[in-house]
């Protein structure tokens, strides 16, 4: 049939479509459980762990993309999803709420055939192309949720285009000895990768891969559709996506970023990155005028000390009620700490209260906790951190041993 | 509270805060550490349920514009209702910039007024009162009773040497009735302290106006509800809890200082519901091996280095080794160098005291230093 009615002059408003296009698109994967962080995140993702006073470990990432001017973001969810879709929402604290782009939770999903869990890193983007075709983009950038790190990626956006290359990976350089704990980029002179090894024995590199990764859009695309359709492949950017580039001979570089960065997967790594802010220079400056770390503030009152209370070089933040004695700790919003209670080398998350006269050392305490009356930890090291889970109710009198991991559950039999 | 509005005039020529007002109207006055006085208003309207609020600007509100901007903090950024900020100059029938008195910055407004889809209105003629609410109770009373205003009184006053200027103090009859109201005495003449905060009807609100601008009068509570107690009737509110008038700089400094005391502090940020504010994502505060702190509260974004004793510290406030501060109000991003001495003093925003220096007022008239001043 035939639409000779349909005024060919009238004019159509380009206004949506171009406004929609976005040069880059943030994918930022936030769907690992973080399993070595045991009790934390039974009933939370890794992202979503609490971190430095006021922040989440994901604050990080989603302000770097602010901070960026990147304003178009995906975040790929998958396990234990509910703390992490509340705590996004609409994104406004990081000024992710956009008339077009902003931030968008993207959780797997059924299919008119079938719907599947994402089955690797490479798959949850294959997953989500139609998501990202809607913005047109030319680049993509592949982040992930638990690193904590300050880094403008504009910068490395900038670079990629410079060399114009197919992928950038950022890369940080560890100390040689550590090396063979990393995925290691090996380089010419000019910075092209010519080779890849995931933790090798004998590293020929120092170059560690942070899990950042910059790809032209066109190029990723066509590579995650022929990964997708390969079925011996795990659907990891890692094992098979950047292996497949280098046989290809795609154009690859590595783009060396200098500053902080800390891959808090173990409960050792998230203690030491809590304390690394109570250090005098600290190696991450959150006071950065440029470069603020925003998060979803609770309203809370400013914390009060009380006439008993004896703090030193510990961070306190909103709402917390101080009665005891607080050194080289970490206080999160709504902490009780009451009277004769001693509080030591610990990262206390939100809304925790330490009954009286309990003494707490080298711990990472969940949210929600409850810890009685004269409750000793036996830590007494670094090595040897203590870890109770959020929501757990640790009974007056006892005595919780170094190391020990108890969760929610563990604790209702003490 | 489907049917009420709220509005708010954030400031008149009345108050007695000295170099704290110089500079913004007293609605836009930090207090408690990270609050502004306008965030206890919005938030006991939005605790409420009510979702339209208009607030009258005055004189210099470039401060207050920049810390409520669209409302979205106290949930008032909506489609329909929301936050109105409505800047005197808007309208013609003053000539001026400004008004002079309560009266005339409602007449200023009437279009707002006019225009509420809500018939009552909460009026709140001044922001000198900090108190946390709803208003269900009173509202409910005010409705049941048939009055055609209702005042809220208190009669949990600070002790003040000196009493404000501008207090209004009432006088109630058994049934509630306003007998008498008294304003500009300096002495205490009653124990029921106006709130100034009056529920009212938007027309016959209008029509007091009215009245009272053609017969030259400017102010609400002097030339519309004191001459009319007889032909009005006027009923008391008694709010029960603790209310703080903060429209002299003692009572400003005793207000925040009771903030220290735990059930106020309480009562006054999470009683009928929590108090919301302009969120600044500071860094939470810091404290180093030499600090030492008592019975204080401390904002996130400062480093304490010296020692704080019975004192609130705002946002972003740095305390040098070996300097001391006691029973003081320091506002936001304040400098206070090593071996400073500080005792009863207010410091307005982003004063630096420098190394050594001593600044000793009294509790109850307590040294004010101006905003962004080097001592």
């Amino acid at each position: 049939m035939k639409n000779d009615n349909v005024d060919r002059t009238v004019c159509v408003y380009p206004l949506t479509a171009n406004i929609r296009k976005k040069e880059t698109v943030a994918m930022l994967l936030a769907g690992g459980q973080g399993s070595r962080l045991g009790a934390l995140t039974t009933k939370m993702a890794k992202p979503a762990v609490p971190f430095g006073g006021k922040y989440r470990i994901i604050d990080f990432a989603l302000s770097n993309c602010t901070n960026s001017d990147i304003d178009t973001l995906g975040v790929l969810t998958q396990y234990q999803p509910l703390e992490l879709n509340s705590y996004i929402a609409n994104g406004q604290p990081w000024d992710l709420d956009r008339i077009t782009g902003g931030i968008y939770v993207l959780p797997p999903y059924m299919s008119e055939k079938a719907g599947e869990w994402y089955k690797g890193t490479a798959n949850a983007i294959y997953q989500n192309i139609s998501f990202i075709e809607q913005f047109e983009p030319e680049y993509v950038i592949i982040l992930s949720g638990d690193h904590i790190y300050k880094m403008d990626y504009s910068l490395m956006i900038d670079f990629h285009k410079a060399k114009n290359a197919d992928v950038t990976i950022a890369v940080q350089e560890v100390p040689w000895d550590e090396a063979s704990r990393f995925g290691l980029m090996i380089t010419d002179d000019g910075n092209r990768i010519i080779d890849f090894e995931e933790k090798p024995p004998e590293p020929r590199s120092n170059k560690a891969s942070m899990g950042v990764y910059v790809f032209s859009w066109d190029i990723l695309k066509k590579l995650l559709i022929d990964d997708e359709a390969d079925d011996d492949s795990s659907n990891d950017f890692g094992k098979n996506i950047i292996p497949a580039m280098l046989d290809a001979g795609n154009s690859m570089y590595a783009y060396t970023f200098e500053g902080y960065w800390k891959d808090v997967g173990t409960i050792e790594s998230l203690w030491e990155a809590n304390m690394d802010l109570l250090n005098e220079d600290s190696p991450l400056n959150l006071y950065d005028a440029d470069w603020h770390i925003y998060s979803r503030n609770p309203v809370m009152p400013p914390h009060y000390a009380a006439a008993g209370a004896d703090v030193s070089e510990s961070m306190i933040t909103e709402g917390c009620i101080v009665e005891g004695k607080v050194e080289n700790s970490i206080l999160f919003a709504g902490v009780v700490i009451s009277k004769d209670s001693k509080v030591d080398n610990s990262v206390i998350m939100p809304n925790t209260l330490i009954g009286n006269n309990s003494e707490v050392y080298y711990s990472i305490i969940g949210e929600n906790v409850i810890i009685g009356c004269d409750v000793v930890f036996e830590g007494s090291s670094p090595s040897e951190i203590s870890v109770i889970g959020p929501g757990a109710v640790i009974p007056d009198g006892s005595v919780i041993p170094k190391g020990a991991r108890l969760s929610a559950e563990d604790a209702e039999n003490l | 509270m489907k049917d009420v509005f709220g509005l708010i005039i954030s400031g008149t020529d009345e108050q007695e805060l000295r170099d704290l007002t110089m500079i913004r109207s007293i609605a836009a006055v930090p207090i408690a550490g990270r609050y502004r006085v306008i965030d206890f208003y919005l938030s006991n309207l939005v605790n409420s349920g009510i979702h339209n609020v208009g607030v009258i600007t005055y004189r210099n509100y470039h401060s207050l514009m920049d810390h409520i901007s669209g409302g979205v903090e106290w949930d008032l950024s909506r489609k329909r209702d929301g936050l109105f900020i409505l800047p005197p100059m808007s309208q013609h029938t003053t000539g001026s910039n400004s008004y002079s008195g309560t009266a005339e910055a409602i007449n200023g407004v009437r279009n707002y007024i006019n225009r509420c889809a809500q018939e009552t209105c909460i009026l709140h003629t001044n922001c000198s009162t900090i108190y946390n609410t709803s208003y269900y109770d009173a509202y409910e009373q005010h409705i049941s009773s048939g009055a055609d205003v209702t005042v809220m009184y208190s009669d949990s006053q600070h002790d003040l040497q000196t009493p404000s200027k501008s207090e209004v103090m009432i006088k109630t009859d058994e049934q509630g009735k306003v007998t008498d109201m008294f304003k500009g005495y300096t002495y205490k003449c009653s124990e029921q302290v106006s709130m100034d905060i009056f529920f009212i009807n938007k027309s016959l609100l209008i029509r007091l106006v009215d009245d009272c601008i053609m017969k030259s009068g400017t102010d609400f509570i002097r030339d519309i509800i004191i001459p009319n107690l007889e032909t009005l009737d006027v009923r008391g509110y008694h709010y029960k809890e603790k209310a703080f008038k903060i429209d002299t700089l003692e009572g400003f400094f005793k207000t925040n200082l009771a903030f220290l005391d735990s059930e106020t502090r309480y009562q006054l940020l999470a009683g009928a519901g929590p108090v919301y504010t302009k969120v600044k994502d500071e860094v939470p505060a810091r404290y180093s091996k030499s600090s030492k702190v008592a019975n204080s509260l401390v904002t996130d974004g400062c480093f304490v280095e010296g020692s704080v004793e019975d004192s609130l510290l705002f946002r972003g406030v740095q305390v040098a080794k070996g300097a001391v501060i006691k029973n003081c109000v320091i506002m936001q991003e304040c400098q206070i160098q090593a071996n400073a001495v500080l005792e009863n003093v207010i410091l307005d925003k982003k004063c630096t005291i420098l190394r050594g220096r001593r600044l000793v007022g009294t509790e109850s008239y307590p040294m004010v230093v101006t905003k962004g001043s080097t001592i």
